[in-house]
């Protein structure tokens, strides 16, 4: 919670960084600092570098993981569409650590699992550069500015040049590995659809198909993947926050606001 | 496919003095132009989105949520 704090000590409270959710590569001069909290302007100004970078083409549509992409595509648009490449379709994704800390809607909304074209991706990619990273980090802690922004430099460029070299070895373990997965799962599939009956299925794959085209649009589309049962609903307490003793009404207010979270 | 994330290890110490910063490839790696960020910063348009605890029958101040 210190990041969040402005401090008199610290005039760059940290980083944020934007990576190619498929190999970890850094984009260009998308690391920026941050001065007072991870702030929606130092994100928005990261990605419109790293599009602008990378050449992102509008073709391709754009996939964007970030832990609170929930909040914060909300008012992309409005904050940076005027800076945005023409008829390009930002897409948000939550990384699969990360998602299941959010409310359940968010897990159908976000997860990468049922988005289109995403691949089987935890979209956590960074968390491992950072761990290389905060192993030199603490030594620009006390550096000046300049000399911090170029170790920081220094250090992502070289790990991008390590992930270059490697690639091959590391896409042919990758390829081999989806292989043998995707035989695995036709597998499951087909055992899972004979259980079920094809009636069944069929229905489902309608489903899936409509809301799949309705998902950039309209995310609740996606909740048919929840289930159906009804959830148990908490005890319902007497509005007492009206009534009662003032610890009383604080207490049942503070249990209506953990139910609502 | 992009992802963004957060590091709040990466912080830095306030220097007595801005004036040794010596730039040598300002922009060119993956920090971007020192300048250019900041003005972006003091130009961007931001809006708050509005939990339901300020909305309504609640109104709560938001003072408290963040004391």
């Amino acid at each position: 919670m210190n990041a969040l704090l402005a401090s008199k000590a610290c005039d760059v409270t940290g980083i944020v960084a934007i990576a190619c959710a498929r190999h970890g590569c850094y984009a260009p001069n998308s690391l920026v600092d941050l001065f007072l909290g991870e702030g929606q302007p130092n994100v928005d100004f990261s990605l419109l570098k790293a599009i602008l970078l990378t050449h992102v083409d509008p073709e391709q549509g754009l996939l964007l993981y970030y832990d609170i992409v929930c909040q914060y595509i909300i008012h992309l648009l409005y904050r940076i569409g005027n800076h945005l490449p023409d008829g390009l379709n930002v897409d948000a994704a939550i990384g699969l650590f990360h998602v299941h800390a959010h409310k359940d809607d968010c897990f159908y909304r976000f997860a990468s699992s049922f988005i289109p074209g995403a691949g089987i991706v935890a979209g956590e990619i960074l968390e491992s550069l950072w761990s290389t990273l905060n192993s030199i980090s603490p030594s620009a802690r006390t550096a000046t500015i300049a000399h911090r922004a170029e170790l920081l430099d220094d250090h992502a460029t070289d790990s991008n040049h390590k992930k270059m070299l490697g690639i091959v070895p590391s896409l042919c373990k990758n390829f081999q590995h989806a292989s043998e997965m995707s035989l695995l799962s036709l597998k499951y599939y087909d055992s899972l659809t004979q259980q079920a009956g094809h009636i069944v299925v069929n229905h489902w794959m309608a489903d899936v198909i409509l809301a799949e085209a309705n998902r950039v649009n309209s995310r609740a589309a996606m909740d048919i993947y929840a289930t159906k049962l009804e959830k148990p609903t908490a005890p319902v307490l007497p509005q007492l926050y009206s009534s009662g003793s003032a610890v009383d009404r604080w207490m049942s207010f503070a249990l209506e606001v953990e139910n609502k979270q | 496919m992009f992802v963004a994330d957060g590091n709040f290890k990466a912080d830095h110490v306030r220097q007595k003095s801005d004036r040794e910063n010596v730039w040598l490839s300002e922009g060119g790696g993956m920090v971007p132009k020192r300048e250019e960020y900041l003005s972006f910063l003091k130009t961007a348009r931001v809006k708050h989105t509005v939990s339901w605890l300020r909305k309504g029958r609640y109104n709560i101040p938001l003072l408290i949520w963040s004391a």
